[in-house]
Order: structure tokens, then sequence, then C-alpha cells
């Protein structure tokens, strides 16, 4: 089964993150855990989801997560350059929690248009590397692959495709081999 | 001796003493000179010549530097503007030379001439060039007369040359030839007498002596020779003409006194460097000092160097006395000799032998190897040793804000606390214009503000209601205080007040309705926040800074003069009533302020609960326990990871054990920009052997007990404590056992017992006495069992009423330790089970405890398992709202940490002790209370019979109310009313016999009632029925 982007994104909106709220309010029991106490000036953890609406509300700053930062990111971005394979992430939801944390305080955070552009980098390297994988796998025609350190958004921008054509790729395979057998 | 400090980079340097001997004026390779106020001073001025200055001298108040463009360049002194030049060579100027008057100064370079140039204005700057050296000119050296000329040079020679007929006189070879003076093996620094020039001092480096040849006839009157003179460098004669100093290549130092042609003092380098100069200082008759520099760029000082020193004179003698006492056993040493070489001299006045200071040299400078001349005496009165050091006040730090960044920053913090930020950004270039900026965390209490700080404030004080303002005085010599009130209601926000003229504000803090300044004429005003004066107090010293909290006024001061560098800051705590205008006293009377080693205060305030803390330049956040005694709650550069990072405080909470901080990288204040972030540090006492288990138990011990006594003291003032008291006490239960456990692990019984000692409820006691039995441990269990039967008694004693048969039954019953062979192997380490059945002692206990223990049932704490407990937001809310109501008792799972699978058992058992700690703590009433409740309950239709009491109530089947307790609460009032005299636990009691004595009925409508709603109000019929009943029923009991 594939998700669509949306779904990721539910997913990557239950992780945590520090906010710094300018309300006070006693902690909150929530499905997903207990949240708070909340007092105006003391960072707290609290939900991907709750901290954007609270900032949408205008109701507390966002810290940037600690690998949000433009040497983090430069370091990461030339690993992953430099390795043939997969380099890990720091952060499952890395495209995810950038896009939204940029998206809803860009002010809060340092930087703001750099940390884009090597979010994307990074995104778009590992986007080729995945790509070029598959061609290649497909090419050579092996039937198993592994790979490692692929964040959920990644794996699901090939998933719908991927499997599709290896199943037809199957199929065809198969029905050359059955035809192959008959005429034999 | 002073330790050498770095001057210049490495590379040819030199130096030289302004005339009044109050400058060292030194030139480097990295083209400055630099004019050191005194060798202490570490700011010298420094004054960039060019790429590389390579001499330097000084005459009359004027510097000439020979700089890499080939020019005797003039600099004027003290303001070291530049003077016009002297002249010019085409290669480096290696020496520069006055004569006494300064008319006349030589200067040799590296294009072999050496120049002589009239600086006297009649002369009409004659210049003279002497060019008969062959090589690179080494040093020059001016007669003080002014007849004749010394100088060196690379080719080997020494020459002298006759001013008045500009010829050379004679000559000398004094060593090897080389081709640059960077390259020579020696720098030979020859120099005339400076009095009268009487005598010519010429260092011979291949024969390793300095010559003395006297004047006009310059025949050698003396041959200094010593073995340090290998590789002699330089002579340099002191100003008074008695003296020489010679210095080697190999960084030996001697001063020679002249008269004896003896050397009086040695001293090397060490790190045993080429000296590139050296310089008496001119003005020091008496203990005369040496300046030097070498070609690292180091310079170093050396003084007191004519002290003529015994053992250096006779030094083979002085030293052969003091090593030949042991081995030798000579009864012909002189003792006065052996006091003399180790610093006695003998008082001649009245026969006292006067220690008058044994001298060791920091740097390892004497030459000689033995133990006598690595100290040398001085001889001189024992008073000249005292009044050597100088009268010297501590340093006083300065008036600080809290929480505020320094005033010269360009954007900075004025303060940041637990309210609100306030910033002030100045704008470049202009220091008048800035603004200031602030900010609250809490929105709800006011918007941002912006005001143009147009008054020039330097300090800020916030609260949830005023923003108060001040700083210095300005032009017209007021200061001011300006306060934003927006709290007000009336629509007049502001107001300003004057300070009397000539009185600066200095400090700034705010309470509850109140502010306080204090100013430079050591006056604490006190205003309103809607502006009236309340007093003018005087402060007992110079003020450091003020913080306030609520009604405390907290003042640091300096109280005295601290011993050596440190200071001695004194505090007082203040409390002001805002409901009476003078109503004020102190809350601890004028004390002192502990602070570490060389520390200043850095941050002084309350915690959120109202305690007294500050941190001082360590990072050593402390806090005040109670008037006078202190304790350490947490290093902050414990947690730092640079060397040169440290938190910025801005509040701590004890009940919640954190600290709030701003890590600050590389610096002691956060920027502006980016805005930081606020980090929480836990509260980590500084104990000994971090790591260890036993120190993580200790810690949580004492931390959980200062929380326990914190959240009792909090609890009159209407502090919401109970939240943190119980996970303090299920804390400090928790590592009470466990460092029990630990002890008898570690085989330490004594230990053990001690920590027995420290468990105030019967049910630890159990627990241990179990555990210690499980562990085998015959005696240990023998001790605790004594202990709690101790602790039983003593209970028992206020108890003696309801405990009756339980005392009987737990007299009568044998030693805990026969169920020992029972179930040993069940008990490997740690883990203590409870299990009660087999132990009658316990037996006996548990009927109690467990009768007992569901009462805090009744008061609706139903149990279930931690984890459960902590997930589950609506069981948190029902515990909550139940703590409210009357006899409801800590959730019981104190000890659940130690439960294994017999969760049931265990659960029900640990009850009681919370309420046991309770009781104790408090000598609150509501034990007596809840037993008796218990007990009264037991009989009633629903609960079961007395033989099975023993058997525990299972939990879970447990109603949130028993009908006893809902009769009670409709009941009590009526109760109170009719026996005034009681108590609430009598109270309790009375009502218990009260309802035993209801009908069958009555009291099984309360059974149902409960069954059927938890805790749901009662009709009010129900209360009216059942008052008429209890009147009759309590004159029946009476009767």
């Amino acid at each position: 089964m594939s998700m669509n982007p949306a779904q990721v994104e539910f997913l990557a909106e239950n992780q945590t993150i520090q906010i710094t709220p300018n309300f006070s309010h006693d902690r909150l029991y929530l499905i997903c855990g207990e949240v708070g106490p909340f007092r105006p000036g003391i960072p707290v953890q609290v939900p991907l989801w709750m901290a954007i609406n609270l900032k949408q509300r205008q109701k507390c700053r966002i810290t940037a997560p600690e690998w949000m930062t433009v040497e983090t990111l430069v370091k990461i971005k030339e690993d992953e350059g430099q390795s043939k394979t997969f380099t890990p992430m720091p952060d499952e939801h890395y495209m995810v929690t950038t896009q939204l944390i940029l998206g809803a305080a860009p002010h809060d955070i340092a930087n703001t248009d750099e940390i884009r552009i090597l979010v994307k980098d990074i995104w778009d390297m590992r986007i080729a590397k995945l790509r070029s994988s598959v061609d290649a796998f497909l090419k050579i025609g092996g039937s198993l692959a592994k790979v490692d350190h692929l964040t959920l958004m990644e794996i699901n921008t090939v998933r719908p495709f991927l499997p599709h054509a290896l199943d037809q790729l199957f199929r065809l395979r198969q029905e050359k081999n059955s035809t192959y057998n008959q005429t034999q | 001796m002073k330790r050498m400090k770095f001057a210049h980079v490495e590379g040819h340097t030199d130096l030289t003493y302004s005339e009044d001997g109050s400058n060292i004026i030194t030139c480097g390779a990295d083209g400055d000179y630099r004019v050191w106020k005194g060798y202490e001073d570490d700011d010298p001025e420094c004054i960039r010549v060019g790429d590389e200055a390579t001499a330097i001298t000084f005459k009359n108040e004027k510097i000439y530097v020979g700089t890499d463009m080939h020019v005797l360049q003039i600099f004027s002194h003290p303001d070291n503007q530049t003077d016009g030049i002297v002249t010019r060579f085409t290669s480096t100027i290696t020496h520069i030379s006055f004569n006494k008057d300064g008319s006349k100064v030589a200067a040799g370079s590296g294009d072999m001439t050496i120049k002589v140039k009239d600086l006297a204005p009649s002369s009409k700057n004659k210049e003279v060039v002497f060019t008969g050296h062959t090589a690179p000119i080494l040093s020059v050296s001016l007669d003080p007369k002014s007849e004749f000329l010394a100088s060196s040079s690379c080719d080997g020679t020494v020459r002298v040359w006759c001013l008045t007929t500009n010829e050379q006189v004679q000559s000398w070879q004094w060593g090897p030839k080389s081709n640059d003076f960077s390259n020579s093996p020696s720098l030979c620094r020859v120099h005339f007498e400076p009095t009268t020039g009487r005598f010519l001092a010429i260092p011979f480096y291949q024969s390793s002596t300095v010559k003395i040849l006297e004047r006009k006839t310059w025949k050698e009157v003396a041959e200094l020779a010593d073995h340090r003179l290998k590789d002699i460098s330089i002579c340099c004669w002191s100003t008074c003409g008695k003296f020489l100093a010679t210095a080697s290549k190999a960084g030996d130092i001697l001063i020679w006194d002249m008269q004896s042609k003896a050397v009086i003092n040695a001293y090397q380098h060490e790190k045993k460097t080429q000296i590139c100069n050296l310089a008496w200082n001119p003005v020091m008759n008496t203990n005369k000092e040496i300046a030097f520099c070498d070609c690292r760029g180091h310079i170093g000082l050396l003084d007191n160097v004519t002290s003529p020193d015994g053992k250096t004179q006779q030094n083979t003698k002085a030293s052969n006395s003091v090593t030949c006492v042991g081995d030798e056993d000579d009864a012909e040493i002189s003792i006065s000799q052996i006091k003399k070489n180790t610093g006695f001299t003998i008082d001649e006045e009245n026969g006292k032998d006067v220690f008058t200071g044994v001298r060791s040299s920091p740097m390892e400078f004497d030459v000689l190897d033995d133990v006598a001349s690595k100290i040398s005496s001085r001889p001189s009165s024992p008073l000249a040793s005292t009044s050597r050091r100088r009268y010297a006040p501590s340093k006083k730090q300065e008036p600080f804000q809290p929480g505020s960044s320094p005033d010269h920053l360009l954007h900075r913090y004025m303060v940041w606390n637990n309210i609100g930020i306030v910033r002030c950004f100045g704008e470049d270039g202009d220091q008048t214009t800035s603004n200031i900026e602030v900010e609250f965390h809490d929105t709800s209490v006011h918007h941002g503000l912006h005001i143009p700080n147009t008054l020039g404030h330097t300090m800020a004080a916030l609260s949830a209601q005023a923003l108060f303002l001040a700083g210095p005085a300005l032009e017209d010599g007021s200061s001011k205080l300006v306060c934003v009130n927006f709290a007000a209601w009336d629509g007049h926000k502001e107001w300003t007040t004057t300070l009397p003229l000539g009185e600066d504000a200095l400090a700034l803090a705010v309470g509850d309705s109140w502010v306080a300044v204090a100013t430079s004429r050591r006056l604490l005003r006190l205003f309103s926040n809607s502006g009236l004066q309340r007093a003018v107090i005087s402060l007992p010293g110079p003020i450091i800074c003020l913080a306030g909290h609520g009604p405390k006024l907290f003042m640091a001061y300096h109280a005295g003069m601290g011993m050596d560098d440190e200071q001695s800051i004194g505090y007082a705590l203040m409390n002001i009533d805002k409901k009476s205008p003078i109503g004020y006293e102190w809350l601890a009377n004028p004390q002192l302020l502990p602070l570490g080693p060389e520390c200043e205060l850095s941050w002084a305030g309350f915690s959120d609960e109202g305690t007294l803390s500050t941190m001082d330049s360590s990072g050593l956040l402390q806090v005040q326990l109670r008037p006078g005694m202190w304790m350490p709650l947490l290093d902050t550069r414990q947690n730092v990871k640079g060397k040169s990072d440290h938190y910025f405080l801005i509040g701590l909470s004890e009940l919640e054990k954190c600290v709030r901080c701003v890590l600050c990288k590389g610096a002691r204040y956060p920027p502006t920009l980016p805005r930081p972030n606020i980090a929480l540090l836990d509260v980590k006492l500084p104990l000994c052997d971090v790591t260890n288990e036993k120190t993580q138990l200790e810690e949580a011990l004492i931390q959980s007990s200062l929380q326990m006594q914190l959240a009792s003291t909090l609890d009159k003032t209407g502090f919401d404590v109970d939240d943190p008291r119980d996970k303090a006490d299920r804390l400090s239960k928790e590592s009470l056992m466990k460092m029990f456990a630990l002890a008898c692990q570690a085989e330490r019984e004594v230990r053990a017992v001690e920590v027995a000692e420290w468990m105030l409820s019967e049910q630890l006691l159990q627990l241990a006495v179990k555990y210690a039995t499980r562990a085998r441990k015959r005696q240990l269990a023998n001790r605790l069992t004594s202990m709690a039967e101790q602790l039983v008694s003593e209970r028992e004693a206020e108890e003696t009423l309801l405990l009756e048969s339980t005392r009987s039954s737990f007299l009568s019953a044998p030693n805990a330790s026969h169920t020992l062979d029972e179930d040993r192997d069940m008990f490997a380490s740690t883990p203590p089970i409870l299990e009660v059945e087999d132990n009658p002692i316990l037996q006996a206990k548990q009927r109690k405890t467990s009768v007992a223990g569901a009462a805090p049932i009744d008061g609706g704490k139903t149990i279930r398992p931690m984890s459960q407990n902590r997930k589950n937001p609506f069981a948190k809310k029902t515990s909550i709202t139940d703590d409210s109501s009357p006899g409801a008792t800590p959730s019981p799972r104190g000890l659940a940490v130690f439960d294994q699978p017999k969760v049931t058992q265990t659960k029900t058992t640990t009850g009681p002790s919370k309420e046991n700690a309770k009781t104790k703590m408090t000598k609150q009433p509501t034990l007596f209370g809840m037993k008796k409740t218990a007990k009264e309950v037991a009989p009633s239709p629903q609960e079961i019979s007395p033989e099975s009491q023993d058997s525990l109530p299972i939990p879970a089947q447990q109603p949130p109310k028993s009908g006893f307790m809902l009769w009670l609460d409709q009941n009590k009032a009526q109760l109170k009313v009719d026996n005034p005299e009681c108590n609430e636990a009598e109270l309790v009691r009375l009502g218990a016999q009260k309802f035993k004595t209801l009908s069958e009925e009555e009291r099984q409508k309360y059974t149902r009632k409960r069954k059927s709603s938890g805790d749901a109000e009662q009709p009010d019929e129900t209360v009216k029925k059942t008052r008429p009943t209890l009147a009759e029923r309590l004159s029946t009991f009476e009767a």
C-alpha cells in the first residue's frame, strides 16, 4: 500500500518539538500523551501539529530542532554527496518537519532560506540516488535489493510506481517463459 | 624575580626605560613599540612604527626607534606622536646610544656606517658618519662627555673613535667575523661607564671575559672572568657606575660589583634563550632592578639585583659549609653563617634571631646547584621585607542588575526575568539615541512596549504590574526614575520622579506593588507602584545589587575589605508590607554572603517559591535554606562543553527542581540576536562520587527531603504543593529503601541501620525487616525489629485509645526472625516483595494497616498500577478533584517501585506508610480519623467479619467512599457545633461511635448511597432527615 504525502505528513506531525509558549495553561491529556503544563517563557515539548497550530495563533515560538542549522545541514549534504549509499537522516521526517516549521514560523528560525535550500538539495540528491539505484536494479534484472536509511516520504515517492512496474515486469517475464515453454 | 611575559613576537627585541623609571618601552619584530607602565602593566600602549623595530632608546622625553624603513624615528612621550626623524640609513639600525645630556646621538647600522648626530639646537643638525668598520655595526656607545665613541662590528673588531677629530683611536679584536648582526655569535654591546666615562666595558667573545679599559689610555684595568661569561654578548653599566650587568647568549645574567670585581647576583633565563638587551632602571638607587628582553620577544624583570649576596661572592665556601653539615659532622660550623644563609639575620640589639624572609626565585635563575644558593638572605633590616608589601585594597565589583548584560554593549538585555525581557538597542555611532523594547513572556499580561530611551536609562526592573526604568545622572545632574504602571486602571500609566541632585540610581528592584532604588548616596528609596514615596532607608554599604520577589527585598552590598583579592559581600533581606506605609522590617539581619574563591556575584534573585538564591561568577548556584545557611544547588559550569561557555541565569524552581538559564557560547552574556533559547537544567547537588549509585540515591534523598520541607512551609502560603510533595515523598521512600538494599548488598549493616533510622514510617521499616530477613541478615533484622517496635510503641503511646487491641497482639508476638528458613530461596537479592502472611509482627501490623489502608481508598484514591495511572488522564482528574475533599490522602503508590507481581497486596500495604509519614511530618490528626473510620467501617454489613480482617481487601472492589465517610461528611458540621472543644481527630472518633449506634437501615442507606453514587452530591433532604436522628442518637449515647 502506498501513502499519499498528506498521510505521511500526518504521521510526521506526531513528532515532538520544543516551543516557548506565551500563555499559561495546565497540563493537557491527549491520546498521544500528556502535554504541558504551559508556562509563559518556559520551553515545553509538544507534538508538531500542536506547535504549528499554536504558532498560527501567535501563541508560541518554535525552537528549531538541533539539526536544523546551516552547519549541520551542510555537513549532511556533504556526507550524502560523498556516500554512494543513503546516509542516515537526523530526522525520519526531515522534509515534512522542515516544510511545516519553515512554513509556519519562518521568523523563529535563523537562516530560513539557506535551510530551505539545503534541505531541498539533500532531498533532490537522495531522490536522484534513489531513482538511479532503481534504474540500476531494473537493468540488472535483480529481484532483491536492500536499501537502508530511506525516510518514509522518500519511500512513498517510488512506492506506487516501483512495485507496480516490477509486477508488470514479472508478469511479462512469466508470459514470455510460458510461451517459450509452450513453443518447446 | 618576576615571571617573564610576552611582549612581542619572536625575533630581535629591544627595550629601554623611560628616564623616570616608571615606563618600560620595548620594540620588536612585530613593528610595534610598547609603553609598559611598570612591569605589572598588562595592557601596554601599543604604537605601530613599521613592519619591524630593531632598536629603541629614550632620552629627554622622547622615544627614538630604529624602524625597518632604516630611519631613526622620534616619538614624543607620553602622547606617542611622531616627532620627526633623526637620520636615515640604508640598512637596519642595530643600536642607538646617547651622550649624557642628550645632545648627541649615535646610531649604528647594518650598512656598516655609524652616524653621530648633534641634536642641540645650536649645532644645526651636524651629522658625522664613521665608516671604518667593514661589516654591519653591532653596537655603539657614546662617551658621556662626548669625546669618544666606541663601536663594535661584525668584522670582529671593537673600535674607539675620537669625536673631535673623527678618527679611529683604538681597535681590538673581540670575536669572530660574521656577515650580519642577526648571524653574529654575540651582540658585543660595548658600554662606557655612564657617569663620567672613566671606563669602557667590552665583552670579549673569544676569551669569554669582559675587559674594563681606562679612558684615554685604553689600558686594561680589570678583566672579569667567570664560567658563565661564555658566549658573552652584552655589558651594561648601572646608571651609578658601581655595577655592571653582563648577559650571555646562553641566558646567563651576572651582576658584578665593580669595586670588588665580583659577581653579586647571578640569574639564568628560564629557557636559556639569548638575551637581546637589558636595561637598568635609571632611578632606583637601592633596590636596583634590571629589565631584559630575549629573542623570543619576552621581557623579564630582575629586582634587587644589587643586594650583596654573601654566598655567591664566596660561593664555594658558603655552600660547602652548608652541604657538609650532614656528612662531615664538622663541629666548627658557624651557626650564624648557616642562619644567614637560610634567611635569618641576627638582630644586634636584642640578640634574637630575626627571620627576614627567604627569597626563593620563581624562575630557575640561580646557577649554583647547591641548596644554599637557592635561598639568599636579605641582610637589610627586617622592616624592609614588610615595607615591600604594598597595601592593595581588594577589588570591588560594580553595582549591577541581576539578569542584565553589561551596559557598554550596544544591544543589551536590561533585564530578563520570569515576567519578560527588556532589551535596549543602541544605534551605531550615536550613544544618546537608543530604544527600549519590552516583551512579556505571557502576552496576556500586557502587549509588548517600545520606548525611546531619551533619558539614558541603563537599568530596568519588570514585574507583572509595572516596568521601572532608571539610569545614571544626566547632564543636568539629576537621575530619573520612570515607571510604566500598566496595571493602572485610571488611564495614568506613567509617572516620573527625580532623585535629589548628585544622587545616582545604582540598582533597582521591583516587588509586589513596590519598587526599591539604591542610590549612590547609599540610600534605599522605596516607592509604591503608583508613585508614592514610602521610605528612605540607609544602606549598610556600597550597593552591589537588589532583587525583589513579592514582599521580599534582597540587597547585596560591600561589607568590608575581604582577604587578599576576595570581596566581602554582605546581604540583608527585607519584608515590605504594602498595607502599611511603614510596613517594612528585616527578614534576615545583615550578614555575609557566601561566595566562591575569587568570584563575583553574577546573579541574585528568588526562586519561584520565593527562596533567596545567588549565582557567582564561577557558575555556582546557591540557595538560602534558612537565614545565614546556604546550600550549593547546581554548578552550572558542569554542564558546559567549552571552557569559555557560561550559563546566564533567568530563574529557578525548587519544586520542579529545574534551573532556567541561557547557554552563552564563548561569553558570559547572551546575544540579543539571534534570540537565544532558554535551557532547563536539572538541579544537581555537588556531591562526591557523582557516578556512584549510592551518591545518586543520597542526592535523591536529600533533594526530596528538602522538597518536603519546602512543601510544608509553602503549604501555609497557599502554594499548590500536593503534587510535588507526593512525588518527593515517594522519591524519598524509594531512595531510602534502595539505599537500604544497597547497604545490605554491600554487607554494610551499620549503614543499613543508619538508613533505617531515617525511615519514619513503620511500613518502610517493615519492608526493611523483611528485606533483611530474606537476605539472611539475622542481626540486622533483629535490630530493625526492635527499632520498629520502638517506633510503634512511640506511636501507640499517642494512640492509646484506639490501638489497645493491636498493641497487645503486637507485644505478644514472637520474634520476627523465625520466618527465616521458610522462604530464603525466593529472595535472591533486590526487590523486597511484600508478603505478610507468615510474620506475626507484620501480621499484627498488617491488620492495622489494612484497616487503615481502606481509608485512603474511601477517600476516593482508587489504586491502579502506576503505568496505567500515568497514562490515563481521567484517573488523574479524579485524583485532583479528590485532593480537596476532607480526609483525602496522597495516592498510595509510594513504594510501587518495589512491587513485583503481587501487586494488589503490596499496593494496599503501601498506603498507610504514606499516611504515617504524613502524620509524622505534620502531627496532623487525620491518622486518628482514618484509623477510627476504618475501624468503624469494618462492622458495617458490607464489610468483612472481624475474623476475616486479616485477609486484605482487594482495591478494585473498593468503592470510592464508604458509607461512614458519606455520613460523616454530612454530619461533621453538626458534630462540630455540638462538640466545639474537640479537634478533628476526636470529631471523627466521635462520629464513628455515633455511626455505630445508628440503626441498621440508616447505615444501609448510606452504604447503598455509596454504592449507587460514588461521590455524587447528597440531596438536601437527606441531611435534614439525618440531623434529628443525630441529635437523638447523641443524647442517647451520652446518657
